[in-house]
């Protein structure tokens, strides 16, 4: 009788109680987070700057396009010493061609195409959800701290920690971590543009590392827009007609 | 002239005010809008310095009837276009390369046309290709033994783009969900005549190949043969797999049947000798966590020559030369000259490839060291290369290269012609 009275107990207290503060799913609000950065299969066009200690730049443009989970290719399209040069993900497989070597090579997703700040990972990014893993979160200032921790060796950073806005679930700020603690790179997300076709996030990613101390990079999108491909799109034999997708 | 972003894409015109940097960057979307015409290639000077080993075999051949010289300074100049025109399925391709040299030995210039073809492309998964095209087998970065249809590879510059073949191929894709992710298949038709594909074989007649690709369990396989009137018969294949992210290991393997050789035979007379050989070659790329990149290849070229067969060679030579000397009669250094193989870049069995490449060193960018060692297991001899390459100004590429070889007297790199190169490249690309 005791036992059943306590079951009624808890269950009103449950019920009628006051609410706990609802805890954070951080898995969830990490693929909620991909979501509002980019439609699952899409198109983009990316400027990267390289700003060296002088202030003097380096850019390069990039058409780049994803389809479902696992899938990304990317193709230089200026400067003239890089275009038609692409890159290609399929899972954790990563490669790069070249038109003067005319044929695909494996890289790794830590090795850098253009030199600088951005490596393959930045340019070849899957989804965060399907690269990474929720440990834990926590509330500061109003946003969402997210410390990720990657799901394979394969992945260039073992661990993230991701500062994100509350309400709209789009990054603030990632900090990039080695496995043994050490920064490598911090990502600023900066200046949210309506992109049409409901895609709503920021236009300007800022990014620095204590490897490269003086140099700074910035990746300006432009263009994104969702849109299917067919899975030959992302395949060796495909990489030199990455730019015949372009309308 | 029509748009070909939405008007909202034009409004994506980002003027982006940094405020931290208060600096402005512009992306203008049309600026890259798809162009039906694409002229795009570079513009190369090469100033270079040798010094000669005037009792290099090779450099008895060269100059045994003009002043023998220790050191010359040369002045090259090379163009490659690619003008590309594309228009629905239809894609045609134009490559022109034009190249000159001047020295004190005299002035040379040439042009080829690398590529020149039409294609279709109806989707994704199937591509149609008649001209002259240049394909490029296997998984090597010096050589590839399974590089059927193409053009030797220098190994001290294997990513320089070389001339193509006339040819019928395509290219057809399926990709599936599994263990097997992609499949490709690559048929090949080289015909070759009195005017077409020359140096593919010496007998005229069609030619036949094919490549057929896998991405079988996260590894890259590649399975070749070639066969017709103008070559024997050879199969191969390749892979290439990441064993880890950061390194990455790869294989050929080629059969060659009645594979034709012509070599100095041991009475001193030159004769053409058919048998059957295998080549293969065994790599790996490493990345470290301060990107370095090591490259090491160990080919084995069964077509190759022996020491014995080499030293025959220098023989052969000498005694021309000494022929020469006492009569004036060169037609046994002719005679010699005329076996290219001897000369080429590795003509011996056994070699390893080693290449470090240092990018942005103590994270300065645009700057890269790299070495390059290619040594000759038969005889200890190898070539060095040392290198500082600069990218910083957009679309130039600087290069400073030398090149030293070491090992004992009569090794092959320590009998090559050269004996000490030094090679500023300044491309411009457009």
């Amino acid at each position: 009788m005791r036992a059943f009275l306590g079951t009624v107990f808890l269950a009103a207290a449950a019920v009628w109680g006051p609410a706990a503060a609802p805890e954070i799913d951080g898995n969830a609000a990490l693929a909620k987070m991909d979501r509002n950065l980019n439609p699952e299969s899409y198109e983009s066009y990316r400027k990267l700057v390289n700003i060296e200690p002088s202030g003097r730049t380096k850019e390069f443009v990039l058409y780049t396009v994803k389809k479902g989970k696992d899938r990304v290719a990317a193709l230089f399209l200026s400067p003239a010493s890089e275009k038609g040069r692409s890159t290609l993900r399929l899972e954790d497989n990563m490669w790069l061609y070249v038109p003067s070597v005319a044929k695909p090579i494996r890289i790794t997703s830590l090795q850098s195409v253009v030199g600088g700040v951005f490596n393959n990972a930045d340019i070849l990014r899957l989804d965060y959800a399907v690269e990474y893993a929720a440990e834990r979160t926590e509330e500061l200032e109003g946003d969402i701290v997210l410390h990720v921790k990657a799901r394979t060796s394969a992945v260039a950073y073992d661990r993230l920690t991701i500062r994100m806005d509350k309400k709209k679930f789009l990054p603030l700020r990632i900090d990039c971590l080695a496995s043994s603690g050490l920064l490598i790179k911090t990502l600023h997300f900066k200046e949210v543009k309506d992109f049409g076709g409901g895609v709503v996030r920021p236009s300007i990613i800022e990014t620095e590392s204590p490897l490269y101390r003086g140099y700074k990079s910035v990746m300006i999108l432009a263009g994104i827009k969702a849109r299917e491909f067919k899975d030959e799109v992302f395949t060796l034999t495909f990489m030199p007609q990455l730019e015949t997708l372009r309308r | 002239m029509k748009t070909r972003h939405s008007p909202a894409a034009v409004v994506l015109m980002l003027s982006l005010a940094l405020s931290a940097a208060g600096q402005e960057y512009e992306f203008d979307l049309d600026a890259f809008s798809r162009k039906p015409f694409v002229l795009d290639g570079y513009l190369e000077a090469r100033p270079s310095f040798f010094l000669f080993n005037p009792d290099s075999p090779f450099s008895l051949l060269a100059f045994y009837d003009r002043d023998s010289r220790k050191s010359m300074g040369e002045a090259a100049a090379a163009l490659l276009a690619n003008l590309t025109y594309r228009r629905g399925i239809f894609e045609a391709l134009l490559e022109p390369y034009l190249d000159g040299a001047h020295s004190p030995l005299g002035s040379a210039a040439g042009a080829k046309l690398f590529q020149a073809y039409a294609a279709l492309k109806p989707s994704s998964s199937l591509s149609l290709y008649a001209g002259k095209k240049a394909l490029r087998w296997g998984k090597g970065y010096a050589w590839s033994p399974v590089a059927f249809v193409e053009r030797p590879k220098n190994p001290n510059e294997p990513d320089l783009a070389r001339e193509g073949y006339w040819m019928l191929t395509a290219d057809y894709t399926k990709s599936f969900s599994g263990a097997l992710k992609t499949l490709s298949i690559t048929p090949v038709v080289v015909p070759v005549t009195g005017s077409m594909n020359g140096t593919y074989g010496r007998s005229e007649g069609w030619n036949f190949a094919g490549k057929i690709y896998l991405l079988l369990l996260d590894t890259d396989i590649d399975l070749v043969f070639a066969a017709g009137k103008s070559r024997g018969p050879r199969l191969g294949f390749d892979l290439s797999r990441n064993i880890l992210s950061q390194w990455e290991v790869h294989g050929e393997f080629a059969f060659f049947w009645d594979l034709e050789r012509r070599v100095v035979g041991a009475d001193g007379a030159t004769a053409v000798e058919r048998r059957d050989v295998a080549s293969f070659l065994l790599g790996m790329r490493y990345l470290s966590r301060t990107e370095t990149t090591t490259i090491l290849e160990y080919h084995h070229h069964g077509q190759g020559f022996t020491r014995p067969e080499m030293d025959a060679f220098a023989a052969f030579v000498d005694t021309g030369y000494e022929r020469y000397l006492a009569s004036g009669d060169d037609s046994q250094l002719l005679q010699a000259a005329d076996l290219e193989s001897y000369g080429g870049f590795t003509p011996m069995t056994d070699y390893v490839f080693l290449r470090i490449i240092q990018k942005d060193p103590f994270g300065i960018l645009y700057w890269t060291p790299a070495v390059t060692v290619l040594c000759n297991l038969s005889d200890g001899s190898a070539s060095w290369a040392p290198e500082l390459a600069y990218t910083g100004m957009t679309n130039w590429e600087w290069r400073l290269k030398a090149s030293v070889p070491t090992g004992r007297a009569g090794g092959e790199f320590r009998e090559k012609r050269i004996r000490f190169r030094l090679e500023l490249r300044a491309r411009f690309f457009f």
